[in-house]
């Protein structure tokens, strides 16, 4: 297995409604979200643990997945600006950010898709995991002496259809 | 004495289409516009002068539930490509992670 889609984590979801995990995601005391980028040797899976959501976690150890490179795209991920919640729309309910990008001298190979994490919070669970997004490559993506941007979905990076 | 000459304007453009922009310094991001060349997709500007290719890559897997993002004539596509002397620059059009029931 390896990539194949993208997925709000459940029990992230689950955290938040019950709150168990004061996951703050818009407004003025919004958290600090973070995109980690990835190689394809792992298995993303929306059912783990919380524990196993986590940046650095699981699916998610850095060591040998984690494709970065110092001031470009750092190791652990590259700050989301200006995350929101929206509900403009009837009968949805959405999560946007502005898009994501690397420095201009970015070096980086093999990049499939992208962990979702509050880099904020710090208890029950440090670096919870929100979602994984896959790229919808199979080749994965190589940037050379150039920039990555990760485009957000004009729909969101998670959304709720009710 | 020395002067520094510091730039004022940099000057955008697209080897796919006829838009141009003008920035009076270097964005953060770089620009993009809506590409008729590349059926209306959100493209990035590349610098004026910057021999290069901007081409958009379809998706090599299955869409299989995911809500992707589409060009103008409906065609998923995952990532646009820049392709300079110097390097490649890279910008994926990421999938929604949609809680909706059956995706």
């Amino acid at each position: 297995m390896a990539w194949s889609n993208s997925k709000l984590f459940r029990q992230t979801l689950a955290d938040i409604l019950g709150n168990a995990a004061a996951i703050d995601m818009s407004g003025a005391s919004v958290d600090t979200f973070k995109a980690a980028l990835y190689d394809n040797d792992i298995t993303p899976d929306n059912d783990v643990s919380a524990a196993n959501t986590a940046y650095n976690a699981g699916q998610w150890a850095s060591a040998g997945n984690e494709v970065f490179e110092a001031a470009q795209w750092a190791q652990g991920g590259v700050a989301l600006a200006s995350p929101a919640i929206n509900v403009s729309v009837a009968d949805v309910v959405y999560w946007d950010a502005t898009d994501t990008a690397s420095g201009s001298a970015f070096d980086g190979a093999a990049i499939f898709g992208c962990l979702v994490y509050d880099d904020t919070i710090a208890s029950p669970i440090a670096d919870q995991g929100i979602c994984y997004l896959y790229f919808g490559n199979a080749s994965g993506y190589s940037v050379v002496n150039g920039t990555f941007t990760v485009v957000w979905h004009a729909n969101g990076i998670i959304r709720f259809t009710l | 004495m020395t002067v520094p000459l510091l730039r004022t304007e940099f000057r955008w453009s697209c080897p796919n289409c006829d838009r141009t922009l003008v920035t009076r310094a270097r964005p953060t991001l770089i620009p993009q516009h809506p590409c008729r060349g590349l059926n209306g997709l959100y493209a990035p500007f590349t610098e004026d002068g910057t021999p290069c290719k901007v081409v958009a890559i379809e998706t090599e897997d299955y869409v299989a539930g995911e809500m992707v993002q589409t060009d103008g004539e409906g065609r998923p596509v995952v990532a646009i490509v820049t392709t300079r002397d110097d390097g490649q620059d890279v910008a994926v059009l990421a999938p929604c992670a949609n809680a909706q029931e059956g995706k």
